[in-house]
């Protein structure tokens, strides 16, 4: 991450979420966080989302009930 | 009964049934406790706080109890302690922090609350990550928990002291708590087992919350018998946690010594391995050869990339994370480690669709893995770390933010167990050469916790090494 989008985020965080960095240490790894982002929204492509999380739970018990 | 060591040498099941049968008193296992955490739990910076008139007092209480014929239940005057982040009414609780100094919670946690019920001794707080967000054990705040076996090397987190503490026998079992991998990599790291158990099968009501989608409550101990006592006593639906689940909880020791004969088990290839040291995988390839030499079917998988799943456990836990720490980031950022407030800044970085998209495929990554990795499996068996445990000064990101990166790394194999929300637990299966534990952990389906502890305890039996006490420990 170059010194100028250091600079850009923790301006962001500032204006937006009001939170002034103590130091010049940085908000994390700039690239995980863009990995990670780029990771679900591949996911998003890829694979078929259900409509709210809440279906996770009843996965979750649809799994326990079957037999391996 | 005779000395300290000889009591310190005990598993939770065997001084669990010395106290029933009147061979040890309370006052005795916790007055030997408390030596040992005021001695060697100082020494390996294990202990957060400590109030040894209270223990006596509650050990004193529950030898009255069981010589009056009342057993509250099957953990009966058994001294344990925890992480420094499940809340008792009246008492602090710091989670390793600046921020949460002097914090005295108003309410109890529910599973202290049942491990109350089941006649268990709460005799102190343990130390921990701050804020339970590092898998190494490192606390600036607090200082690092130094690991038994080598006081050199790091005891994994976040549950550093609830590892360090049993591993030395100090206590006969602790609470910890697992968002991506801080019961599983301390066990490891310490040789002990731990389980996480299956999302909403233990509640999380009075426990600090890091991802609220992703923690999970359970023990550390140094069997899994123990395991499945402690388990046994805190599991279960609780209206006070929304997320836990309406189901009859099993007896886990219903098939402990059942065997693993006849019985399939997937040995995970690919993605686990990449990176893998070669003692490590030694120590994993022996392990299957113990399953096959009891009986089972042991099947290798090419289990295929999890870095997608990885991806959305770290988005998850710094979103959550960031939502929770939000007011003190605003107003008290110099109080937290840099490490830690890194990644929480790091968590308010990510869209919010981008969030919801990661809990919303959650269900498909499920029915994915179901069906492509564990097929017709029971349990899978795979690393929990990737490498032998690693030394303090190696994996000290908050002196050395460019190592960051590779210490998140330390919870690769562990971390897409949280997204899926599937039971594992670490079993230990020997030493790599620079003498330190290793483990292994072995995932199940759903709600299958009582299968897992039968896989566990079969290869505890056969390949195990829990006897044999760290250099540093009480027993000695």
């Amino acid at each position: 991450m170059s010194s100028e989008s250091e600079a850009g985020v923790a301006a962001w965080l500032r204006s937006h979420v009001g939170i002034a960095l103590p130091s010049d240490r940085l908000p994390g790894d700039a690239q995980a966080t863009a990995a990670a982002c780029a990771s679900v929204a591949a996911g998003t492509h890829g694979l078929e989302m259900e409509d709210e999380p809440a279906s996770y739970a009843v996965a979750l018990a649809r799994h326990a009930e079957a037999k391996p | 009964m005779s000395g300290a060591g000889e009591l310190a040498g005990m598993t939770l099941a065997a001084l669990a049934k010395a106290l029933a049968r009147g061979k040890v008193s309370a006052v005795e296992a916790t007055t030997a406790s408390l030596k040992g955490l005021e001695s060697i739990g100082r020494q390996l910076n294990a202990v957060a706080g400590v109030d040894p008139e209270q223990a006596v007092r509650d050990a004193r209480r529950a030898d009255r109890e069981r010589a009056q014929g009342r057993r509250r239940g099957p953990l009966h005057g058994v001294p344990l302690a925890h992480k420094d982040m499940y809340y008792r009414k009246g008492r602090l609780s710091e989670c390793g922090s600046i921020i949460r100094k002097g914090y005295v919670p108003r309410v109890t946690a529910t599973v202290l609350r049942r491990l109350d019920a089941a006649g268990a001794l709460d005799i102190a707080r343990l130390n921990m990550v701050e804020f339970a967000l590092g898998p190494t054990g490192h606390n600036p705040h607090t200082g690092h928990v130094r690991n038994p076996w080598n006081t050199a090397h790091v005891t994994g987190g976040s549950s550093s002291g609830p590892a360090a503490s049993v591993a030395a026998r100090l206590v006969y079992g602790a609470l910890g708590s697992d968002t991506g991998g801080s019961i599983r990599l301390p066990a490891a790291c310490c040789g002990l087992v731990g389980i996480k158990p299956t999302y909403g099968l233990v509640s999380r009501f009075g426990a600090m919350p890091l991802s609220f989608s992703q923690d999970h409550v359970g023990p550390i101990t140094r069997t899994i018998e123990d395991a499945a006592l402690m388990l046994q006593a805190i599991a279960g639906p609780d209206p006070e946690d929304a997320t836990t689940v309406a189901r009859r909880v099993p007896n886990f020791r219903a098939e402990l010594d059942k065997g693993v004969k006849g019985r399939t088990i997937a040995i995970a290839d690919g993605w686990f391995r990449d990176g893998m040291s070669d003692e490590v995988a030694h120590l994993l390839d022996a392990a299957a050869a113990v399953y096959r030499r009891l009986g089972a079917r042991v099947q290798r998988i090419a289990v295929p990339s999890l870095d997608r799943i990885n991806d959305m456990g770290m988005l998850i836990t710094g979103v959550e994370a960031a939502s929770y720490h939000g007011a003190w980031m605003r107003e008290r950022p110099q109080d937290y480690s840099n490490a830690v407030r890194a990644r929480i800044q790091q968590g308010m970085l990510y869209p919010a669709v981008r969030y919801v998209e990661a809990l919303r495929l959650r269900a498909r990554m499920l029915d994915w893995f179901q069906a492509e990795v564990m097929g017709r499996a029971e349990v899978m068996l795979a690393p929990v770390l990737s490498t032998p445990v690693p030394t303090i000064a190696s994996t000290d990101a908050d002196g050395d933010p460019g190592t960051l990166g590779a210490v998140v790394q330390v919870a690769r194999n562990t971390r897409p167990i949280n997204y899926l929300g599937l039971p594992a637990v670490s079993v230990p299966c020997g030493w790599t050469r620079n003498g330190l534990p290793a483990g292994f952990q072995l995932v199940g389906r759903p709600f299958a916790e009582t299968r897992l502890i039968r896989w566990a305890r079969a290869y505890e039996r056969e390949g195990g090494s829990t006897d044999r006490a760290p250099p540093i420990s009480s027993s000695l």
